[in-house]
This record gives C-alpha cells, structure tokens and sequence, in this order.
C-alpha cells in the first residue's frame, strides 16, 4: 500500500514542525498549507486521505474551510484548534469534522486519533460477508461504499457511512452509545456522547424524510437502533 | 374618520410601510410611535399626498383621499411638520397667511383683517402668542409651534397631523401646546400625534399605535396600557402577560416606597395602582392617631373629586360609622356596591353629589393597626374581581412596611426632640445606604441619646447563642461594663429579669433573635423615658440587619459573579495565547517520550531547543498577562532605568523579524529613563502589528528623534498598509467608547505602558497607511 497522505493546514511553525517530524517518521506523506487559502485546491490535486485542520488562521475562517473541505471530499477531517470549548467542537462536528483534538495534545493522542479516523475511512478493507443491505429507501453498498437514498446517490462521511454501517449491520437491535462509540470511533472515546449524537442527527438529515418515518430510531438514555420504516 | 386600509409603501427594496390598517375617529387622538425608521414619517407622507402607497386605500369619511399635498389639505387633513416650515423673518401674521393672501386690495384694510381673524384664531386655541407682528425668529419654540398649529387650523381640517410637536420644548411650553391639542380634540378634530415622547402620548392621546419595521404592531386604548408595554411593542422586545407583568412592577414600586421618600412615591403608587386595578379614581389615606383619636390624611389621590377630598378630610375621630372608619376599625377590605345604601355617611354623600355609584377601602395593615386605607370609587356599582383583591393585598403588605418605616422614624423624631442625632443615626441606619462605621456608629448615638454607660447589640449564631454583634462603652470603663454586660446577657439567657440599671429590648429578625442592651452605672436609675426610645431604636436595628444581610448577600452575588468573569476571561486569553506554546512542549516532549521511533541526536537537540524557545515564549506571554491584569488594576509598577533607547529599538525589531519591510532612522543613541522591557514590549507590539495586518509589500518606517519639546523624544512607527480600524485610532488615542476588553492584549499594553510612562499616543490612519507617534518623556517625572 502507498503511504498515507494527509494535508496538514496549521500556521504556527513549529507545530507543523512537530506534526511533520512525526508523521513522516510513521510513513506518512506530509504536505502543509499555512494559511487554507488553497484548501479545496490542494485535496483536490493531492488526494490525501486525511487533513488536519487548525480553526483560527490567519487570513481565513477555520470553520469556513471545513464547510468547504467537507462539501466536496469525503476524506477524514480532524480539527486540531486551542478552541477548547463544547460549543466550537459541537459546531465542528456539525459540519462534518470526524474528530476534534484540543490543543495541547501529546502525539500519541493525534496518532491515536487519526488511527480512528483512518480505520473509518478504510472499512471496506475489512472481511463482510454481506455486501448490500437495503432499509425502506435506502440502500447501502458496504462493497463500493456507496449508499442511495430511493434510488439517488448520497454523499456520506467517512464517520457517516461508518456509523451507518454498524447500524445497518445490526438492524433492529438496540445500540447503545458505549457500543456505538467503541465500535465506530474506537477506543478512547467512551467518554464523547456528543459524536454520537451529533452524527445521528447528520444521518437523520441526510437519510430520513422529515415528515416520514423514522429509520433510526432513539432509544432514550439507552442508544439507537435502525428500523425499516415500512416494517413498523 | 380618517381610514387606512392595509397601506403599504416600499422604497426600493425596503418595505417600509406594510399593510398598515388604522383609523381615527373625529375628537380622538391617536398617537403613533415607533423607533426611528419604523415608518413613521412615511406614513405621515403617504397621508399628506406626499408619498403615494404602493398598495392599500386611504381614506377620508369614506371617500378616498387625494394624492397630491393640495388635493389632501382641501379634503381636511392638514399636517404641522416637524421643522413647521415658518419663515424666519416675516411676522406671525404673515407667517399664518403665507401663500393665501386672497385676493383682498387694499394692503392696510387685508392686513387688518388678517390681524383679526389671527387673533381670533389664537384665542380659539387657548394660546398666547405674545405680539402678531413679532418676526418668528424672535419667538420660542413653543410659540413657533403654536402659530404653525394655528395655521393649520387655518385650513379648518377634520384631521390634523402633528409631527413631533413637543420635541424641542422646555416643560412648561409642553404642557401648553398639549392643552391646545386636548382643545382641538373637544373640538371634533381627528388628531394623529406622532411623538418619541412617551409622558406626552400618555398624557394626551386616546389610543397608541405601535409601529415596528413598517408593520403596524400595536394599536391600544390609553386607558387598557402601561408605557412599559408600549416601549415593549416599539422594541419588539416580548411583551408579557399583564398579570405577572404588574405583580413586577408593584415589587419594584414597592422597593422604591421602601427607599425613597414616601410624599414622592405615593402619587406615583396611586397611578400604577390605578393601571394595575384598572381603577380611574383612586386615593391613599393615612390614619393619624392623635390623642388616641384617628384622622384620615390624604396622600395622594387620582381623578378624587375636590368634594370627596373634602369630606374625607372633614371625617373627625367621633364621627359614627362611615364606610372609611368601619374599614379602618375592622381593619378589612369593605366593598359599598352602591353608596345610596349607605346613611350618614358624609364621604359617600359627597360621592354620589359627585355622580360615583360605588366604592370600596382596603386598609393597609400595620403590624398592630391600620396604617391607611386605599380607597376606590367607581361609576358603577362597585365591585371587585379576585384578581383585584389579590393585587391590593399584595400591594397592602409591601406599602406597609414603607409607611411604618416613615412612621417609626416620624415618632422617634417627636419623643425626643433633643435626640436629633440619634435620631439622624437611626433613620439612617433602617434607611436605604448602609451607615457608614454601621451598628458601632449607631449604638454609639443611642450611648449618647439615652446617657447610658454602655449599649450592645447581640444576635444568635446558627444554634441560638447569643453573639455580641456590635457595642458602644464609655471610655474609662470599658473591664467593667463588659463585665456587666456579660452578666445581663447571662440573665438573659436564662429566662431572668433585667436588672435595674438595664433597659434590654429583645426582637426577633428573619435569621434569629437579637437583644439590644443598654446598661447605666450602677447608682444611675435609667430615666422613664428610655425604655420607648431603646425599643424604638431596636426596631430600626432590626431594620439594619436585615438591610445588612441583603447588602451582604448581594455583595456576595456580586463578587462570586466577578469571579466568575475573571475566570472566564483568563481562561479565554490563556485558551487562546497559551495553548499554542503549550502545544508544541507538550507535542515535542511526548515526541521524544514515544517508544516506537529513536530519534537522532540532532533531532533530539533541535525538539529541546524548540521547547525551550516556546518555553520562552510562553513565560514572555504569561509576563503579558500579568502586566495586562496589573494595568487594568492599577497595580502596574515599571523597572526604571537609564537606557539605551536605540539599542531598544534595534531588540525589538529583532524579534519581529521580517527586516525586509522596515526601514530604520535611528540617531547615533538616545538615552531615557524608562523600563526597557516595556519599551521595548511598545515597540514590537507596533511594528509587530505593522507587520501582520498589512499586505506582503508594506513598507514600515520607523525613526526616533528628539521631539520640538526638548523633554520629549519621538519614535514614529508609520506603514503604507491599508489602515486601522476606526475604534483602534481613537482607543489609541485615548477616547475610546469601548472598554478596554474589547481590545486585544497587544493594544492594551501599548496603550498602558506609554501612559505608564507619562508619555502620549498620537495616531492618524487612512486607508494609505497608518502613521504612530509615540512622545515619551526623557528624564525621570517629577
């Protein structure tokens, strides 16, 4: 396999010193933008696989980018930014971050995290015995990682089709965050309730007609679980 | 009368009428208020055929309205514009018939008739207007007002429109030309009142119509609203229901009772009452007790007639009966539905001389007797909803405390005339500030007051014992008395009698109980007279500790949310300026630490040193912070020494870096007397600032020189950038409106550290660049 690419957008020196020197180390592919004024441009041309992204640069708005980054690429997204309040990191999520690492971090936590990332965006390299699943509408090709939405291709998230994945692998039975978090994200993330909620909703917005039936359905204080809104 | 019918006006793309619907009815004003840009004027200018709407129907008892200004002032609706449109220099009667000088020859005979006929005009407006042939110039305000009001009525409209007609007019001119508006309003005019001036629209108006962002949004009878709710409707803030809404605003009328003085809140207190009971005529009575004998004293009233006044101050104290007394006897709500029923009863004849029906009291009570009564009368017959019972009571309880207060106070200042600065201390200590030097002060004063030895206050703790609280001992004695103080207390304790040199006032307050104790020499027999002065006093040391424990709970509140501010704001700069430095410490540290890589030495040696430099940093940034809490609290203390000034300079520009942009002009050396770290902090945060918020290509020109003032020297920072924002010039420059947290850390410092120096900022930016000088002073301050 190629090395891993990944796009690193920071403007602070040394912390893309230190990022650099780590990830080369690891095999990783490194390139560096300093100010995300060519984002869209650069994953456009050098196809990296992952991006890490620091929200407040200088001359634009690190939010703006994740908009415009996740608009076009289904590539893994990390903000890693000093902002370190749940109202940034929700708003981050909603936007389509896969994860949000808070400045300071040590680099086993950004390898862990992009590990975790990484292995979302990659679950079709995983054994499945079943390869199509369809719920209601929808239908979801784990093979070509592709879903469609009565017959209309829809654009998922690496984190989105991942969640969905486990979902739909489980049809009908009740998961719980603990079970969702370990199983999409990972570990170290038992403790990030908000992920789950937050990309719920984004898969409800995406999949779900809003004056239809329910395809997941909230189990309060338990978890979710799918079901094929025409079976209920 | 007047009638519009979903009116709307657009300019552009702004909507700036929309479906407005309004109508007004001969002899009835109806007053419009918005905010600025709310449509106001271009509703005046669509009636007044000045402005023609997009869509919607305007019309004048029924027929539609013309639109053309002429057209519209020939159908009877004439507006006075806000800048009246007079000519300075030509007299009043002139003014009156500008433009209608019909066709009469004979200038001496027309002019005589236009005399008369503005005369006559001006007296039919109930007006004085002080001389005919006065230029306009030399009149008031409110004159010029009058006579453009009286040109109006020239034309004999059926509508008048005023635009701001009080706007510019002192108080009593004000009330003038309100009378004169009431005066056409009995006439049969239709008036439409445009005004900011919420006390006019409520003093005259008959409905108030609301207009936000072109939309009609209120339209209410006077009578049926509060000016809260009107300011409320022109915000666009939510209104809320009335009921919780007048339960508020009692509270706080009666935080004002209890803090202002009584004369002046009373009659307020009628009026809200009166909007809150919905209720036109409304009094307060005092009962005075005299001799053992009560009077009613009239406080305050609303719409009370001159008669009723009359008789209820007549009512003496061996009258029989009367609805008032038997309120004030029973101390209950009396509710007389029809005052016929009534016999012997002087208040309710006079009444019913006066057309009323019905009435009813309602005693405020003391904590032994009635203080007062709120009485109501109705022109029907008399009845009370629940609601209104609930509100009256609620109004009694917190009415009470305030006029017992002014009670207690007014009985402490008869008993003892000599004891005025007691009696100063006290009505100070149960008054609204807390006294200063506090109970010591005031038990002091009762020391003296009473000419007793000694005088200690003591409260209860949380299990009941009695902790001395404050005291007042005459010098020279002090071992004994608290000896004996001591000893009472112990008495006291346990259930024992004072003893006779003592006089000891016991009181319960919301947190306990409290004993206030005044102790004589042993061969001094207290005087008769104390005993009701010390209890007094005790009543107003319950007052203060209750006022004491709710200025400490507020103050409580107000420094835990401090605090919390300051938390807040040093976790967002420390979030914000510290995280980046930390990032790289803690990221190269974990780098070294991880097991699966072995880094070169050269490696090693270069993450250490980048730690070390952002160490560095970090410790400079936390430096920042500390100078930036220290200016904001004033507790900056500066290093001073004689420094090099260039050398300085040439650090600082060192740190910046980007040696490309930047031209130097530095003399040989300057030297001053300053603190070389902060000058030198001035200088990077500027040029730093030059660097970053500029285009690549700025040229940044820095030179120093002696100023004209041969103390002062000048370092001059000036780019060819694109400029600063206007709120950063003028904090710079010392005139700001923002706070100083708005600003960023950089700025702030720049500004407290040249002040710190006694120097001065001086900055001019234009979108061509930016140009700083910075003057500070070059030996040591005086």
């Amino acid at each position: 396999m190629n090395a891993t690419r990944v796009l690193v957008i920071e403007d602070d020196p040394n912390i893309v010193d230190l990022v650099r020197s780590n990830l080369t180390v690891r095999g990783f592919e490194v390139d560096v933008s300093t100010d995300g004024e060519d984002a869209a441009d650069r994953v456009r041309t050098l196809q990296p696989e992952i991006c890490l992204l620091d929200l407040m640069l200088p001359r634009r708005d690190g939010f703006e980018i994740l908009r415009e980054l996740r608009q076009e690429f289904a590539i893994g997204l990390i903000v890693v930014s000093a902002r370190a309040n749940e109202a940034d990191k929700v708003r981050a999520l909603n936007l389509g971050a896969d994860d949000y690492l808070t400045k300071p971090f040590g680099i086993e936590e950004l390898l862990a995290r992009m590990t975790a990332t990484l292995r979302r965006t990659r679950v079709h390299d995983e054994e499945i015995d079943i390869q199509q699943i369809d719920v209601g509408n929808i239908h979801i090709d784990l093979e070509s990682q592709s879903v469609h939405r009565s017959g209309e291709r829809v654009q998922l998230t690496p984190t989105e089709f991942s969640l969905l994945r486990y979902l739909a692998l489980n049809k009908g039975v009740l998961l719980s965050y603990d079970a969702l978090l370990r199983e999409v994200w990972g570990r170290g993330y038992e403790n990030s309730r908000e992920y789950v909620r937050v990309y719920v909703g984004r898969l409800r917005a995406k999949l779900e007609d809003s004056d239809g039936p329910s395809l997941i359905v909230t189990e309060p204080r338990a978890g979710y679980r799918l079901v094929d809104p025409e079976s209920t | 009368m007047l009638s519009l019918r979903e009116v709307s006006k657009r300019y552009g793309s702004i909507l700036a009428l929309q479906d407005v619907t309004l109508d007004i009815k001969p002899g009835e004003i109806v007053a419009l208020v918005g905010e600025n840009g709310a449509g106001k004027s271009t509703l005046v200018r669509c009636i007044a055929g000045d402005k023609i709407p997009e869509h919607g129907d305007i019309s004048i008892a029924g027929l539609p309205l013309g639109t053309t200004p002429r057209g519209v002032i020939n159908q009877g609706v004439s507006v006075v514009w806000q800048d009246l449109a007079l000519c300075e220099n030509l007299d009043v009667t002139s003014n009156l018939f500008l433009g209608r000088e019909i066709a009469v020859v004979g200038g001496g005979l027309r002019r005589a008739a236009m005399r008369s006929e503005a005369a006559q005009l001006f007296a039919s407006l109930g007006a004085m207007v002080p001389d005919l042939e006065r230029p306009i110039e030399r009149l008031s305000g409110g004159q010029r007002q009058m006579v453009a009001i009286a040109r109006a009525m020239l034309d004999v409209p059926r509508v008048l429109i005023l635009d701001e007609p009080t706007a510019a007019l002192g108080i009593a001119e004000r009330q003038t030309i309100l009378e004169t508006i009431e005066g056409l309003r009995a006439q049969g005019v239709a008036i439409l009142l445009v005004s900011h001036q919420l006390d006019d629209v409520f003093e005259v108006a008959d409905r108030v119509a609301v207009l936000r962002q072109g939309r009609l949004v209120g339209n209410v009878a006077r009578s049926q609203t509060h000016p809260d709710d009107i300011v409320a409707l022109i915000t666009g803030v939510d209104v809320e229901t009335t009921a919780g809404q007048q339960l508020r605003r009692l509270h706080s009328l009666a935080e004002q009772l209890t803090d202002a003085e009584q004369s002046s809140v009373l009659p307020l207190t009628v009026t809200s009452l009166s909007n809150a009971l919905n209720i036109g005529r409304l009094g307060i009575f005092l009962v005075d007790k005299r001799d053992g004998e009560s009077t009613l004293r009239q406080s305050a009233s609303l719409n009370l007639p001159l008669k009723v006044q009359h008789a209820v101050r007549e009512l003496s104290g061996d009258a029989n009966g009367g609805f008032l007394r038997d309120s004030v006897t029973s101390g209950r709500l009396t509710i007389v539905e029809r005052l016929q029923d009534l016999v012997e009863d002087s208040v309710a004849s006079a009444a019913m001389d006066s057309g009323l029906v019905g009435a009813w009291a309602s005693p405020i009570q003391g904590r032994t007797e009635t203080l007062a009564l709120i009485v109501g009368f109705t022109d029907v017959r008399a009845q009370l909803h629940p609601d209104q019972v609930q509100l009256l009571e609620l109004f009694s309880t917190m009415a009470a405390a305030a006029i017992e207060r002014s009670q207690l106070v007014e009985e402490l200042r008869e008993r003892n005339q000599s004891l005025e600065g007691l009696h100063d201390v006290l009505e100070t200590l149960a008054g609204p500030a807390l006294l200063v030097g506090g109970m010591s002060t005031a038990l002091d004063a009762l020391r003296h007051g009473a000419g007793c030895a000694a005088a200690a206050l003591y409260t209860t703790d949380s299990d009941g014992t009695f902790v001395p609280k404050a005291q007042s001992i005459a010098p020279g004695h002090e071992a004994r008395h608290e000896a004996n103080i001591d000893l009472e207390m112990a008495r006291i304790a346990g259930g024992h009698q004072e003893t006779p040199a003592t006089v000891v006032s016991q009181f319960a307050w919301s947190q306990g109980d409290a004993v206030l104790i005044c102790i004589w020499d042993e061969d001094t027999a207290p005087p008769a007279e104390t005993r009701p002065l010390i209890e007094g006093a005790a009543n107003s040391f319950r007052l203060a500790l209750e006022r004491e424990l709710a200025a400490e709970a507020q103050q409580q509140a107000a420094a835990i949310h401090r605090s919390r501010e300051i938390e807040r704001e040093l976790t967002r700069r420390f979030g914000h300026e510290l995280r980046t430095p930390l990032t790289a410490i803690q990221g190269f540290a974990s780098t070294m630490l991880q097991p699966d890589v072995v880094w070169p030495d050269s490696e090693k040696e270069r993450f250490l040193e980048i730690i070390e430099a952002e160490a560095g940093r970090m410790g400079r940034l936390v430096a920042r912070l500390f100078d930036d809490s220290a200016l904001g609290s004033g507790t900056l203390r500066l290093d001073h020494n004689y420094c090099d000034l260039v050398a300085v300079i040439e650090q600082a520009v060192s740190i910046v870096g980007h040696h490309d942009a930047l031209d130097l002009d530095l003399p040989s050396d300057l030297t001053i007397w300053a603190d070389k770290d902060r000058v030198e902090q001035i200088v990077v945060n500027l040029v730093g600032n030059a660097v970053q918020h500029n285009p690549d290509g700025t040229r940044i020109a820095i030179s120093l020189a002696r100023d004209d003032d041969p103390n002062l020297l000048c370092l001059e920072i000036a780019d060819n950038g694109v400029g600063l924002p206007a709120h950063l010039v003028s904090y710079l420059n010392g005139h700001a409106r923002r706070r100083d947290d708005e600003h960023g850390l950089g700025t702030r410092l720049v500004r407290g550290f040249v002040a710190a120096h006694g120097g001065t900022l001086d900055v001019t930016s234009t979108n061509n660049g930016t140009r700083i000088v910075v003057r500070l002073p070059i030996e040591p301050q005086p």
